[in-house]
This record gives structure tokens, C-alpha cells and sequence, in this order.
């Protein structure tokens, strides 16, 4: 029996921090706590170091959470790790914000029931101190007048959140020990001290950034022997001979690492639990993960095995045990963010497959292992990614499909093919771009270098709701959805001047570039406020370069990859295509009537104008050029608007498409638009994916419309395609290979799987019009799944519920 | 010299109902399958109905009708009818002037089939050709019965067959073998309809005489793959001694893959949405346990004998 079989109780309450939360409405998880101890100690570190450098307050705010916080161990559990007080609890991050929070639990009793009346208070008292210094908010100092940071409440998000992304160096902390980076600091830190020749200044930064590197380094150190000795008090109260052995192997596994060099799988595995909670919970809020997990801990796999001091069962076991502590990752979300992250999984997204340096392929046991564990647990932590490529073995193939038919949605396949050869163009050496891994859901990181960034943090560019605002004159109310009232975006002229297409497409991209403008002013902002009052000296000191150039790992970037987040592109496309047929080719509409079909949400008599889109206008997805085209001017005109903003680091602004739940999530919040979708129905999910339902005419359409749009200029593009589970079985293999080779050579940057299953089906009953690309065939007999009637889909929802 | 042949072209349009792309159960990889319109069988468990009348049909989907009355208005032969606020035809009266789908923008009323010229389709049948390439797929021609419109079919596959694609034809065999044979030219597999070995039962279920096609198919063996595709249809042919003879002849004919079709009522709406009367009243559909005998009996044939269910 597989570890996580035999924990099966612990996985499923994990899945209480971490599941979804748009499936069951709920803004947080029934039984999840807040816990104030690291923000207890973190205040009370700040308040007694006032005066000293910020980045030594950082370390030493760190390194007592570290020393101090409780630490426990679950039932049966092989590999450890705590970032807050219980299994049921979540930190918070007063130095970052407090205003949310405090809001959050005195009017939303979902927040409310997270803490007691004491601990209320006591959250009271710690914001007390933290209010004029938190930087949540103190960006509106900086932000002019008529550019509104929320622009309408439609680009608002990350900034409230941090959704930071690195990826530290682990080879190196495994083979050297947080110990031997110690003496790496220390070794600099002698030589910096001797260096008069320095400028003054800056040597006396470099010093401090070095002993603050050193501080928390030891700290990490630290932190493995508390939880050999909190073990130790555990396995008293042990009866079980078989777990007081398990409990006397982690005993001497946790006085390894993480502050000496790993020498087993296990070592190696618990060491990187070590530092990611650390790195992703307790130091600072950060999503992501990126390390390439095979590539990683190959060498201890085949070590151990060769060595015999494991089988491979036992190695899955503890493959099986990260998994499972991944999936309790989880953070306090801000009650708009909810709605737009699906929940407080974090992103932890591993990379599989791909090349080395010299571009040969890596796949190995530990590869298929990962994608066994993932198949067979269906935790949502981590997520997977796999990087395809013209070397990429059969074997890897088909444990792909074998886990997207086990229904968890998992691998997302990334197309080294547009990866490499973008990184390359944003300035990276080739052999350094053919060691990149996905972080987050899908930003590409080099793991180790110093690459940070943040996803979304100052707001997503909504397109369909530039196009509305351009019909608008950039007014819009919220509440009742009229195109009128508040100034939220660029004031274009009145649609009463407009004569041609062309002034629709220009008020439209004119919309566009105030709020990529709006959105990279508030990004920079938002970076100076977290170089200058969130150093981190723990992460610095493990990505490369940093100690030797003695500075802050946001003193500088690798690469350049801050980003513009863009979604509904295709809303917009077909949006646009539906004004350019129907108002000014066939005379069939005025603007005015989108107008009041806009204010109507299509009803109250409009209905017939949401038919005659839903009937007349073609949809981007089914290689219809005349609406392919006008998806790939959008990304075009975004892609200038991007690159024309720089970052704090004078490297020019990304396209991104990592949109993860949000179209689900600003859907909700957003009144119609032009495309037909209604108020609160959810924008078309990645950056390229046709909008729901309106690929009608199969996968292979819909990759020759996304091929149209050069990802190389645009960034990521994701795309999201669904397909009966009978595609991922064995004899339909070599089929799937061919198909993903052919999107791999038509560069297709990324594509994900999923398996239709019973849910999808019944949904698709219920929601027809967003489900018309289901396809069912079975025995020469061919038909749309939505086409049936409700006896057959019954039936068909019986049988797929079968074939899992 | 090339005005003339897109004229020629011109001159033999084809009648298709659908071009279903990434289909992979019509022939090895990934495939493009071509329906095209019209067959002289009508066998009473076709799944396809769309398929079998040669010219362009109405669709009736009352669940989709909005009352808007805007078919009733263009409709000149006063066939069209709201019945509680759903839309109901008079087959009897329908010219099948298309003048109603043409304005119907709910999907109450769609027409089946368009005409389209082999370059056209070609154009249509080329769009995968990548995807063709990396699974050793193709095109696959079915109906229907595309043997009908052998002319635009000849034009259509030796324009395929020169650009190099792998075709498939799904025939249920009855045309002159003349004219089979002249497509058979350019096609790479055929995926040949079995319906009964016995011309007698043939004849009163379907029909026509099974005599041509069992000739027919004896004259493809050596010219091209050959894939047998059986329905089996409870009470008409799911003995023993048919399926055990039918294995035999794929045997004794070369064929590659014989495939059992097992019977399923899931074409039933499609009859009632084009007026056709449902003709699937005397068969019942297998129980796993009754397909679970078929499978066993040729478990060591499992390189050449398949069940597609679903």
C-alpha cells in the first residue's frame, strides 16, 4: 500500500487548505484558522529593532518565527514541515497589508469564524503597529489623479497579493548545505569587511546585506535540528514499532538537512520541503515553485537504488509524502482574490522532461515516477508541468497520457520549440534558456538565476472591457452595469462620430493604452515599495549571484519577464467581430443597439441581438480567418503596449497570458459584453483558448487558429482543450504522440489536456450553449454532445462516470 | 488550360452534410472524415439518418425555437407551424426551399447539406495535413454511400491521392464495379460495410440483392487495405455462424481489421428532427454480458477482430 493509501484521512483534510473555493461558493474553507504567530513574532522582532538597515530586520524577523514557531508533525506522516501553528491554519503578513484582513473578519463571517474574540483583538493590536508601514496601499501616494488603481475594479488583484515567483538553487543547497553557504557568505563577507577601496556607501550596504544573508541562513540551519527534537519528544509517545522506526529514519534525516549536504532521496526531498515553506509561507507570501523536479533528484533516485537503500516503491512513498505536503500550501486570501485565484493552492507547478544545457533530453525514472504519483494521488498539489521537445522519449509520452486519463487534469505540456527561443530573445544565453522550468501556472524561471516576478500583482488587462469602454466613451457604472457615470477609462469620443470599423478598433486600442499604461505604472510602483520595505535576505543568499555581488536579490534581474496579464482576448476578438459584421458590413445593427443590448445583458427585448451574434458571427477557434485575424491584431497591439512600458530594471514589460481562474473570476464581477456573454459569465479561460463552447469545428481547428498567433511575440499563450477520456487510452497512444508533435512543430507555446468527465457532462446539460464543441462517437454514429437528447446525455454521463 | 479544369470542376459539385476533423475511428491516425450526402441502402439501424436522402434536408430542433414566428413569415407553402410556442413542419408540404433556416437565428431550424466543388472540399480536406503527417492519418470518404457521387468523388480523391494523402473509403460496397474500381485507383484502405452473408436476409432487412457487394469486395482483396465494418444487429445477424464466417472471409480476403459495430438507439433522435419515421422500434440494443460472449469467442484474434463501443 502507497503512502498516500495508507494516509488517505490526511490527505483528504489536506484538501481542506487547499481545494478550489469557486466549486463551493465559499470564500474560505469550513475549520480553517488564521494563525497569528509568525505575525506576533515578526512585530515584535520590528518593533525591537527600529533604527537598523531593513534587511537585518528582515533576517532577524525570520530567523525568530524560525526559532520560535511551533512546530508538529502529522499522523503518519514521512517527510515534515510547518508554516503555521496547526494543520488548520494559515499565517498572515501584517508588514504587507492589514487593511483587507481587518475588513475581511469584521463583515464576512467566513473570515470572522477564522479567529476568536481575543484573537481578533490581538490581530487589532498588531495592525495598530503596522498601519502607517504596511505597503498595501501605500501606492496611492504615488498614483495620479484620474488614473484609478483599480480602473474600474475589472483590472484590479495581485497587488493586494503577492504572487512573487523565483525559484532558488537548490543543487547547490543540496550539495553544499545551508552550513557551506554560510561559510560562502562569510568568506565574502571577510572580503567585503577588508575592501576599503569600496565606496563607502555601498560597501556599508553590501556588509549589511551580507550579515543579513548570514542570519537567516543560519537561522534555516537552525530549523531542521527543532524538528529532529520535536521528533524525538513525538516518538515517545509512540507505541508502533514500525512508525518509531519511520519516526528514528526522520529523526536523522531533519539533523541532516537542511544544514548540511543532502545524501539520500529522502534527505534531499525533506530539505526542499524545508525551504519551500520557508520560502513560500513563512518568509514572505510567494507562489510557484519551478524547480525541474526530475532533474533534481534523479542523481539521489538512482544513487539510492543502485546502493539498495531504497526500492522504488519506498521511493514513490516519499515522492507520494511531498506531494501531499505540497497540497497543504495555502494562504489567507483577500475576499476579491478568492474569486479570482480559485483558492489558495499557490501555484506550486513542478517541471518535467526537457533538456539539459547541451539540449538533451532528461526524462529518467524519477520523470515517470512524478507522473505515477501525480495520476494515481489526484491532489491539486503540485501541479505539473512537462516540457516537450524534438528528443522527448515515447515512455514520457505515455505516462503523460496515463495521468491526464486518470482525470486530474495534469501534465500542462510546454512547447521548448517557443520557450527557448523566446527566452533567448529576452536576452538569455541559448544553453542558459534550455534549462528554464515553468513556475507559477506557466511563467517560465531559470531555476537557481535570480529571475523574480510577479503575476498580476497590479491588475489584469481585461480586453473585452476595453472594447466596452470604447463604446462608452470610457464610463462605466459597475452596479448597474450602464455605460455611463464613473470615468474608469480613456475618454474616446462618442460612438455617435464613428464611421467606420477603424474608429471602433482605434477607441479600442486607445482604451487599451491606458490601461497597459495604468497597470505598468502601478507595477513599478509596487516594485519600489517592495524593494525598499521587503528585502529578502534568505532567498537572496540562495539564488546565484547575490552573495557575490553582496545585494538584495530585488537590488537586481536575471531577466527581464514583469508582464502585462491579459485575458478575454478572444471575447474581444469575437466581440469585435460581431460590431465589424453585423453594424457596419450588413447593416443589421447600430452601435447604439450593442449599447443597450450591453446595459440590457442581452435581455428586456434584446434577446434577439445575443441570437443574431450567437448565429451570425464567426468565433475565433474554428480557422475562420475573419476573426482569427482580428485575435492576432489584439495580441499584436497589446504586445506594443507592453513592451513600450519598462520595468524598475529598465527592461521592457512582457505579454503574459497566465490568467489561472481569474476569467472565472472577473467574469463573475462584470456586466456583458459584445460577444454575447452575460453579466457574470466567465471569460474564455488561458490567454488563447476559443471562447467557451465556440469551437465547433475540432482540436485541430482550434490549433490552426491559435497557430495564427505568433507566441514568440505574445508570450505565453495557453490553451485549454478537452477531449473524451477514450483519447488518453493505450491503443489511441501513438495518436496523441502524433498530436502533440504536431503542435510542438506548429508552436503551439503550451498546451493542457483535460479529460471530460461526469461533472463536465452534466454541466454541459445544464449550460448547453457554452458546451457545443463536445463531440461524441461511438460505433460509426457521430453527433455534438449537446445536440442529443437528455436521455442519450444521460446516458452518456452514466457511461463516462464508468470509464474512470 | 486551367480555366478549363476549374470549370470542369465546377461542373461536378458534391452533396455533403459534414467534414468532422480529428477522427480517429474512420482509419489509422488522425483523420479528416468527410460525410457526403445520399446511399441506395437503407438499412433500419443507420445512425447517420442525415445521410441518406441525396439532396439538402431540414432539421427541426423544437427545443431551440423561440417562437419568433420570422420561418412562418418566408415560408411559402404555409408547412410551418408554432405548436405550444415550438415550431412544428409539415414534411408533406415542405418544398425544401431553405427559405426558413436561412432566417432562423435560434437553431430551431437548420438545413442539412451543402454543395461544395472538389477544390472546395479539397481545400477543406488539406487543413490537417500536419496533423496527418505525424500520425500517418488521412482522409477518410464516407456517407452515405459515396460511390454515388462517383464523379465528384474521382475528381475529389485523385487530387488527394496526387497531393500524396493517405484515403480511406467507407463504402457499403453496392455500386458497378467500374465504377469502384476507378476510385479504388487512389484510395489506400477501404472500410467495406458487411452487413449479411445470407442474399435472402440481406435482400428482406435492406432491400438490395448482396450479391454485387460480396462480389465487390472479393475484387478490392490485393488492390488496397481492406477493413471489414459489421454492424451487428440483434435478431438479424448476431449468430455464431455469421460472425464465425465473417472472420473467415476477412481471413480468406486479406482484410486487416474486421470491426463489429454492436447496435445503439443513439441516431434515434436524428430521425424524428428531419420527419423520418424512427425505424429502430424492433431492435434492442446488446447487454455487456451478449457482447461479452462476441469478445471471448475471438480473444485470439485480437489483432484482426474489434468491438467499438463506447
Amino acid at each position: 500500500m502507497g503512502y498516500a493509501l495508507r494516509n488517505k484521512v490526511l490527505r483528504d483534510e489536506t484538501c481542506i487548505k487547499s481545494l478550489g473555493r469557486i466549486a463551493d461558493k465559499r470564500t474560505v474553507r469550513e475549520g480553517l484558522r488564521i494563525c497569528l504567530e509568525r505575525a506576533r513574532i515578526m512585530t515584535d522582532i520590528f518593533k525591537k529593532t527600529e533604527g537598523e538597515p531593513m534587511c537585518i530586520r528582515r533576517a532577524k524577523g525570520l530567523a525568530a518565527v524560525l526559532d520560535k514557531m511551533t512546530l508538529f508533525t502529522r499522523e503518519g506522516e514521512l517527510i515534515v514541515g510547518c508554516y503555521a501553528s496547526s494543520d488548520k491554519s494559515l499565517p498572515t503578513y501584517p508588514e504587507l497589508y492589514w487593511r483587507w484582513i481587518e475588513k475581511a473578519v469584521k463583515n464576512l463571517p467566513d473570515y470572522s469564524a477564522m479567529l476568536t474574540d481575543e484573537e481578533k483583538q490581538e490581530l487589532q493590536e498588531i495592525h495598530a503597529y503596522w498601519k502607517p508601514l504596511s505597503i498595501h496601499g501605500r501606492e496611492r501616494d504615488y498614483i495620479p489623479e484620474g488614473r484609478s488603481w483599480r480602473i474600474g475594479d475589472f483590472v484590479s488583484g495581485g497587488w493586494m497579493w503577492q504572487w512573487e515567483i523565483s525559484t532558488p538553487n537548490y543543487e547547490k543547497i543540496f550539495s553544499k548545505g545551508l552550513n557551506g553557504i554560510a561559510q560562502e557568505i562569510d568568506a565574502r563577507l571577510k572580503e567585503v569587511l577588508a575592501d576599503i577601496s569600496l565606496p563607502t556607501e555601498q560597501r556599508m550596504k553590501m556588509i549589511d546585506e551580507l550579515r543579513a544573508m548570514k542570519l537567516s541562513t543560519e537561522a534555516t540551519a537552525r530549523w531542521g535540528l527543532r524538528y529532529a527534537r520535536m521528533l524525538e519528544e513525538h516518538k515517545q509517545s509512540v507505541d508502533d514499532p514500525a512508525r518509531r522506526e519511520e519516526l528514528e529514519k526522520m529523526i536523522e534525516v531533519c539533523r541532516q538537512v537542511p544544514a548540511n549536504p543532502a545524501r539520500t532521496l529522502h534527505e534531499a526531498l525533506q530539505c526542499f520541503i524545508f525551504i519551500t515553506f520557508i520560502i513560500n509561507y513563512i518568509d514572505q507570501p510567494q507562489v510557484g515553485n519551478g524547480v525541474r523536479f526530475d532533474k533534481i533528484f534523479a542523481p539521489f533516485l538512482e544513487a539510492d537504488l543502485k546502493e539498495r537503500r531504497l526500492s522504488r516503491k519506498q521511493a514513490k512513498e516519499l515522492v507520494e509524502a511531498v506531494w501531499v505536503k505540497m497540497q497543504e500550501g495555502g494562504y489567507v486570501q483577500p475576499p476579491q482574490w478568492v474569486n479570482n485565484g480559485g483558492g489558495g493552492l499557490g501555484f506550486q507547478t513542478i517541471t518535467l522532461g526537457g533538456t539539459d544545457e547541451n539540449g538533451q533530453d532528461i526524462t529518467s525514472d524519477m520523470t515517470l515516477m512524478a507522473l505515477e504519483v501525480t495520476g494515481e494521488l489526484q491532489t491539486i498539489a503540485p501541479q505539473i508541468a512537462v516540457r516537450i521537445h524534438d528528443g522527448t522519449p515515447k515512455k514520457l509520452y505515455h505516462g503523460i497520457f496515463k495521468c491526464v486519463r486518470s482525470g486530474c487534469s495534469q501534465p500542462a505540456l510546454f512547447n521548448d520549440k517557443v520557450n527557448i527561443p523566446r527566452l533567448v530573445e529576452i536576452g538569455c544565453l541559448e544553453q542558459e534558456a534550455r534549462l528554464y522550468s515553468i513556475n507559477n501556472c506557466m511563467q517560465p524561471v531559470i531555476p537557481g538565476r535570480n529571475v523574480h516576478y510577479r503575476a498580476g500583482h497590479s491588475g489584469g488587462l481585461v480586453l473585452p472591457m476595453c472594447l466596452t469602454l470604447a463604446l462608452s466613451e470610457g464610463k462605466l457604472d459597475m452596479a448597474s452595469g450602464k455605460l455611463d457615470g464613473k470615468q474608469v477609462g480613456f475618454p474616446t469620443k462618442p460612438i455617435s462620430t464613428f464611421k467606420t470599423f477603424d474608429d471602433v478598433w482605434n477607441a479600442f486600442c486607445r482604451q487599451v493604452e491606458f490601461a497597459a499604461e495604468t497597470i505598468g505604472m502601478i507595477a513599478n510602483i509596487a516594485d519600489v515599495l517592495m524593494k525598499e520595505y521587503v528585502p529578502r535576505p534568505f532567498l537572496s543568499a540562495i539564488l546565484d549571484g547575490n552573495i557575490e555581488k553582496a545585494c538584495d536579490m530585488r537590488d537586481w534581474e536575471y531577466l527581464g519577464l514583469r508582464h502585462h496579464l491579459v485575458f478575454g482576448c478572444n471575447n474581444a476578438a469575437d466581440g469585435l467581430a460581431a460590431i465589424r459584421k453585423l453594424v457596419f458590413e450588413e447593416n443589421k445593427l447600430s452601435l447604439e443597439d450593442f449599447v443597450k443590448a450591453l446595459e440590457n445583458n442581452y435581455e428586456n427585448g434584446y434577446e434577439r441581438i445575443h441570437a443574431l451574434i450567437e448565429k451570425e458571427v464567426p468565433r475565433f477557434g474554428n480557422d475562420n480567418d475573419y476573426v482569427d485575424s482580428i485575435s492576432r491584431d489584439i495580441m499584436e497591439k497589446v504586445r506594443q503596449e507592453c513592451n513600450n512600458w519598462t520595468d524598475i530594471y529598465g527592461n521592457p514589460f512582457v505579454l503574459d497570458g497566465t490568467t489561472a481562474s481569474a476569467p472565472i473570476g472577473a467574469g463573475m464581477l462584470l456586466p456583458a459584453s459584445c460577444d454575447a456573454r452575460k453579466a457574470g459569465e466567465p471569460f474564455h479561460d488561458g490567454s488563447i483558448s476559443p471562447v467557451q463552447g465556440k469551437d465547433t469545428a475540432g482540436p485541430t481547428s482550434t490549433v490552426r487558429s491559435v497557430s495564427k498567433i505568433d507566441p514568440l511575440k505574445t508570450g505565453n499563450l495557453l490553451l485549454n482543450q478537452k477531449f473524451m477520456p477514450v483519447f488518453f487510452d493505450p491503443p489511441n497512444y501513438d495518436i496523441m504522440e502524433g498530436y502533440v508533435k504536431t503542435l510542438r512543430d506548429m508552436k503551439i507555446h503550451h498546451v493542457q489536456f483535460n479529460c471530460v468527465d461526469r461533472d463536465t457532462l452534466v454541466r454541459a446539460q445544464q449550460n448547453p450553449q457554452n458546451y457545443q464543441n463536445l463531440i461524441v462517437r461511438v460505433a460509426g454514429y457521430s453527433a455534438y454532445f449537446v445536440d442529443l437528447d437528455n436521455r442519450m446525455q444521460d446516458e452518456i454521463v452514466k457511461r463516462t462516470e464508468q470509464t474512470f | 488550360m486551367q480555366l478549363l479544369q476549374e470549370s470542369l470542376h465546377a461542373e461536378k459539385p458534391g452533396t455533403i452534410f459534414n467534414i468532422q476533423y480529428f477522427s480517429i475511428h474512420d482509419g489509422p491516425g488522425i483523420r479528416t472524415t468527410l460525410f457526403l450526402k445520399g446511399c441506395p441502402l437503407h438499412c433500419p439501424w443507420c445512425s447517420n439518418p442525415e445521410s441518406l436522402c441525396a439532396s439538402s434536408q431540414i432539421r427541426i430542433v423544437p427545443e431551440r425555437c423561440r417562437a419568433c414566428s420570422r420561418c412562418l413569415e418566408v415560408c411559402e407553402q404555409g408547412a410551418l407551424n408554432l405548436v405550444s410556442d415550438r415550431i412544428a413542419l409539415d414534411y408533406s408540404k415542405c418544398s425544401r426551399c431553405m427559405a426558413c433556416a436561412a432566417v432562423c437565428e435560434n437553431g430551431g431550424i437548420t438545413s442539412i447539406g451543402t454543395t461544395l466543388s472538389p477544390d472546395e472540399t479539397t481545400a477543406l480536406l488539406l487543413k490537417d495535413r500536419a496533423f496527418y503527417d505525424h500520425t500517418g492519418g488521412g482522409v477518410t470518404i464516407s456517407g452515405g454511400e459515396p460511390l454515388l457521387q462517383h464523379e465528384f468523388l474521382n475528381l475529389l480523391v485523385r487530387g488527394l491521392h496526387e497531393k500524396g494523402i493517405h484515403i480511406a473509403l467507407d463504402t457499403t460496397g453496392y455500386a458497378p464495379w467500374q465504377v469502384f474500381e476507378e476510385v479504388l485507383s487512389c484510395v489506400d484502405l477501404v472500410l467495406f460495410d458487411v452487413k449479411h452473408l445470407d442474399a435472402e436476409k440481406h435482400r428482406k432487412i435492406i432491400g438490395v440483392d448482396n450479391t454485387l457487394i460480396l462480389d465487390n469486395l472479393k475484387r478490392c482483396s490485393g488492390l488496397c487495405e481492406i477493413w471489414l465494418r459489421i454492424p451487428l444487429i440483434p435478431g438479424f445477424n448476431d449468430d455464431v455462424g455469421f460472425t464465425d464466417a465473417t472472420v473467415e472471409l476477412a481471413h480468406s480476403i486479406g482484410a486487416r481489421r474486421c470491426c463489429f459495430l454492436p447496435f445503439h438507439r443513439w441516431g434515434e433522435h436524428k430521425y424524428e428532427r428531419l420527419g423520418l419515421a424512427n425505424p429502430y422500434t424492433r431492435y434492442r440494443e446488446f447487454t455487456p454480458g451478449e457482447l461479452d460472449l462476441f469478445k471471448t469467442r475471438y480473444r485470439t484474434e485480437e489483432d484482426l477482430v474489434f468491438f467499438e463501443t463506447f
